[in-house]
């Protein structure tokens, strides 16, 4: 699904993550590197899969969309340095042409060494071309994406049937990222007249507001 | 058996006479012997185990059996706190006046740290306790030799723990303490449906293996059931859930007796009766409290104890009051609205009248016109005996894990010989060796985990074998969560100025901003701000707020009550008005026949009408509002089959509603069958949402099993990287490990409890060999009334409600 907005064309992917072609910028919110090894690590039997699996759709994407940077919206990394993270630096070292950019968010607790030593370049937010790229919310002249908040949308269907689904939030002045991870929960949102929201199916994105 | 001359010369001493269900007991802890003792709250039930203990101890004393003195003798289980305290009276005035120099001691979570320690190094002989408390002491070292001289468990209050996870809790301890002392062990409960598997819940294995005394009171106390009968039955609702037009005609009740309790179904309901009353009786104030689940423990303990001080003319509740200590001067009780099951209304009629031979009176206010026929199906269930099953939780494979995690956290276990235990209980009996691996593997591997490098840590297996938690901090955490009753999110409320009000379910504050006012613990306050889980509050000068609604309310009738109820309406279908209640409904009986008809019992009511919204199709099973949904998705499924519809579905405990923009096929399904059993299973699945409902049930899984852990108290923000939501870890488990057994269970869950499959199948049976009548009224029906406005209610706000209901009374008088 594309969508055009401030005259560029973003691909709105259903892996939960934006590519802009004309840049060969893929954008990727709230991935949380690390966050079940961590639950693992204090005792609490989330599925390892979940983990491995974050990467895996990341390596999936890189070869699918063959970008030329990548920009991290924030949460890159969940907590604190494990083999979740060793194992990111890994994929991180198969793509040595592939640039990184991470713009810092409140879990990446990190040491900016581990992040330029996994030659990651850090930032406060990165301005391209008509956006302003951050990990939460910012007045800006420019419109804002960012991540962060997680957003999902309650779907609502016959009888009392109801689903919620995590999506792409683009209201006035903001367009907000799904959260990339599994396992990292979401907020629901409700959408206004004016706003577009996307949810990302099996295979493609639907518009659903 | 001089033994038994001792407590019956106690008992003459205090000029009573001993019930033969209290010597039977005594000779059979004399004997040796465990069992369940059937007997009612109040029947002195305590005294007949109590002094039985005393009584078995004594013999063994004399005939040299004993072989320590000091140390734990019995460990007295309650689900109720607030019932400690005269519990531990009760035994303390027994050991006074013989002499005997037992120490008797209460372990619940509100003990402090200090006496629990003090608990913990000197042993009491007697422990009145909760399940909870007996695992957290199976949690700490040494909880073996603490428990090493036990001679006695006894369960009080059975038939309440046995409908819940906390009985599993409980069937645990058990199967640790016959290996470990092997005590006699006495289950004391109220009548209920399936007394036989009471028993065998309460015994495990033993039951029909080892000899077991089952002991049944003699005493029955007389019920009065007063219907409250509105002066003009045409103009009384033929829907609703408040009853306050009646409230003017219990005022006289509540004049002419001591104290009255105000049973309602729900908290919103208790905090709006009490402000009625006392908005059309001013002089009640300081009169009248109110006591509900949500308001602080202060405060419930000072209406309880002005309660028993005979202060308080009335005092509105919920269920919170059902159960615990007996409050001397209540003389009445009133019942609004349908108490949904025959076993609860008989509770709270037991409330009143304490003193042996007095009986029980209890009022039955309806809230709308029909109830009145409620009240002759409960008159006649009680008067039958009708009560309900209460259905024991089966391979509760959450409790499992904490009770695993709980016996590595103290001394570790080996797998070898718990299993057996395990699987001696009644809730694990059929638990595979499979699905025992898969647990071991969940606490130790964290699940089916293949990595190599996978940091997972928890219970770690020892050289020997044996399986430990080693890790402080983690052991202090499970500590914290063990237990079977998982809350909402609550937030505190406080006043600014100090002093708790209660607590409050976060979603409802979630939608109001500071300067907004709410009713709360019988309050107008205004929200001034909520800050880390507390809302800060000051007395509103407003009148009119919000009254928070608290999830939960929703009870399904019960089958017992249902059946009964079905039988009342056959009654009038024949015109059989022979009680003041049937008698009074009889103009609203006589409209719905103008209009449909009444079925008979061997008849299944469908009412198909047209209005602006569409066809509307109403049937009415009478047999409660689980059973309904699962019929109501069960009959839109199959008539979508038919042709392609779609429905939106209402439901109450008489019958359901689906309404379509487009004709209904109803005839065309019921000349094919559409109520029939085949492929029930298949079309279940594919005709309800059971993935939403397993998702809501896996809260509480997920909380018991430890997976979502609050944090330390004060110390939120450290953890903060380990909070998580249960609906996260639903969906993780889905769609990476969708084996997991915890997974599953949610699932069975949902079938079992919420759909009642087994209830589900034998209304279908029933209707089976009923004739279908499909009638076709020009405008709605008495019956299908209250469905159509409750689904009103659910789209609109309330206001707007009340003006559209008062649009379609008007179309119905006309």
């Amino acid at each position: 699904m594309i969508y055009e907005i401030q005259n560029a064309k973003l691909t709105l992917l259903p892996e939960r993550a934006i590519f802009w072609e004309q840049k060969g910028m893929l954008i990727v919110a709230d991935a949380h590197i690390g966050k079940v090894s961590h639950f693992r690590k204090n005792g609490i039997p989330v599925p390892g899969m979940a983990e491995r699996n974050n990467l895996w759709r990341l390596s999936g994407l890189v070869l699918k969309t063959k970008p030329k940077q990548i920009v991290f919206l924030g949460d890159l990394s969940h907590s604190r340095l494990n083999r979740a993270w060793d194992q990111f630096v890994d994929f991180r070292k198969a793509y040595p042409d592939v640039e990184m950019i991470l713009v810092k968010g409140n879990h990446d607790i990190l040491s900016d060494q581990s992040f330029e030593a996994a030659d990651i370049r850090l930032v406060d937010h990165l301005n391209a071309g008509p956006f302003r790229l951050t990990h939460d919310r910012e007045e800006s002249e420019l419109y804002n994406i960012h991540g962060h908040i997680h957003p999902s949308i309650r779907l609502r269907g016959k009888g009392k049937q109801s689903l919620r689904v995590p999506c792409y939030f683009f209201g006035k002045g903001y367009g907000i990222l799904p959260s990339f991870g599994d396992f990292t929960g979401s907020y629901t949102l409700k959408p206004v007249e004016g706003d577009a929201v996307f949810v990302p199916g099996d295979n493609e994105t639907m518009r659903v507001f | 058996m001089s033994e038994l001359k001792v407590a019956e010369d106690w008992f003459a001493s205090k000029g009573w006479k001993s019930f033969e269900f209290q010597k039977d007991t005594w000779r059979a802890c004399l004997n040796g012997e465990s069992g369940l003792l059937n007997a009612p709250t109040g029947s002195g039930k305590t005294y007949a185990l109590f002094a039985g203990v005393v009584l078995e101890y004594l013999k063994a004393e004399r005939e040299g059996r004993l072989k320590k003195t000091k140390g734990l003798k019995l460990i007295w289980v309650t689900p109720i706190r607030a019932l400690t305290k005269d519990i531990k009276n009760a035994c303390q005035t027994f050991c006074d006046d013989l002499e005997l120099s037992w120490q008797i001691a209460i372990r619940t979570g509100d003990t402090s740290t200090a006496d629990r320690a003090k608990q913990k190094r000197t042993p009491p002989d007697v422990l009145i306790t909760t399940p909870e408390s007996m695992h957290l002491l199976m949690a700490s070292k040494g909880y073996a030799d603490y428990f090493a001289s036990l001679r006695f468990v006894v369960a009080d209050e059975w038939h309440e723990l046995m409908g819940s996870k906390r009985a599993v809790l409980l069937e645990l301890a058990l199967s640790r303490l016959k290996t470990i002392s092997d005590p006699l062990i006495w289950g004391i409960s109220a009548t209920i449906g399936n007394m036989e598997q009471a028993m065998e819940v309460l015994f495990g294995t033993d039951y029909g293996t080892k000899k077991l005394r089952f002991i049944k009171s003699e005493i029955k106390k007389k019920i009065e059931i007063i219907p409250i009968i509105p002066d003009e039955i045409e103009k009384y609702p033929w829907a609703g859930h408040l009853g306050v037009k009646l409230a003017e005609s219990v005022l006289p009740i509540l004049e002419k007796s001591r104290t009255t309790l105000i049973f309602t179904n729900t908290r919103a309901q208790a905090e709006i009766w009490y402000q009625h009353l006392l908005n059309i009786k001013p002089e009640l104030a300081g009169l009248i409290a109110m006591h509900h689940g949500s308001i602080s423990r202060e405060l419930r303990d000072w209406v309880e104890d002005a309660l028993h001080d005979g202060k308080l003319k009335c005092v509105v509740c919920t269920s919170s009051l059902d159960l615990g200590v007996d409050f001397r001067p209540v003389e009445t009780i009133i019942q609004i609205g349908s108490p949904k099951g025959v076993a609860r209304f008989v509770q709270r009629a037991g409330r009143s009248g304490h003193s042996p031979g007095e009986r029980s009176v209890i009022y039955f206010l309806p809230t709308n016109a029909l109830q009145l026929i409620e009240c002759e199906a409960l008159k006649a269930a009680i008067q039958k005996d009708d009560l309900e099953d209460r259905m024991p939780y089966i391979r509760s494979f959450d409790v499992l894990v904490q009770y695993l995690i709980t016996l590595a956290v103290s001394d570790g276990f080996k797998p070898n010989e718990i299993f057996p235990e395990i699987r001696s209980t009644f809730s694990y009996e059929s638990l595979s060796d499979e699905e025992w691996s898969w647990a071991l593997n969940f606490i130790t591997k964290g699940g089916s985990s293949l990595e190599a490098y996978d940091e997972f840590s928890k219970v770690e297996v020892m050289e020997d074998g044996l399986h430990k938690v080693n890790n402080r901090r983690m052991a202090m955490r499970h500590r914290l969560s063990i237990g079977a009753i998982v809350s909402d999110a609550m937030l505190m409320v406080k006043f600014q100025s100090g002093g708790r009000l209660g607590s409050i379910e976060e979603w409802f504050i979630s939608r109001l901003s500071p300067g907004d006012t709410f009713w709360f613990a019988g309050r107008p306050l205004e929200l001034i701000r909520v800050k880390e889980m507390t809302v800060h509050v000051k007395l509103s000068k407003s009148k009119k707020g919000a009254v928070p609604s608290w999830q939960g309310g929703r009870m399904p009738l019960s089958s017992m009550l249902s059946e009964n109820l079905r039988i009342q309406i056959g009654k009038i279908a024949n015109d059989q008005f022979d009680s003041a209640e049937l008698r009074a409904v009889r103009p609203i009986v006589e409209a719905q026949k103008s209009l449909s008809i009444v079925p008979d019992v061997n008849e299944l009511l469908i009412e198909k009408l047209h209005s602006r919204e569409g066809c509307h199709i109403f049937v009415y099973p009478f047999e409660g509002r689980f059973v309904h949904e699962g019929l109501a998705s069960l009959l839109a499924y199959r008539l979508s089959l038919f042709k392609p519809l779609s429905f939106s579905i209402a439901l109450n405990d008489y019958g359901f509603e689906l309404l379509s923009d487009q004709e209904i096929p109803i005839e065309d399904g019921v000349d094919s069958n559409i109520f029939s059993l085949d492929h029930l299973s298949e079309d279940i699945t594919a005709s309800l949402n059971q993935s939403e409902m397993a998702r809501r049930r896996f809260r509480d899984i997920a909380g018991i099993s430890g997976l979502v852990f609050k944090g330390f108290p004060g110390n939120y923000q450290k953890d903060k990287h380990l909070q998580s939501s249960s609906q996260l870890f639903f969906d993780v488990f889905r769609d990476y490990e969708p084996t997991n057994f915890l997974l599953k269970q949610s699932f069975s869950e949902v079938m079992e409890f919420q759909i009642e499959e087994v209830r589900l199948r034998s209304a279908l049976k029933r209707i089976a060999t009923q004739k279908i009548r499909v009638t076709y009224p020009e405008k709605p029906t008495p019956f299908c009334f209250p469905i159509l406005v409750d689904r009103l209610r659910e789209r609109m706000s309330s206001e707007k409600l009340e003006d559209r209901i008062k649009k379609m009374t008007l179309q119905l008088e006309s």
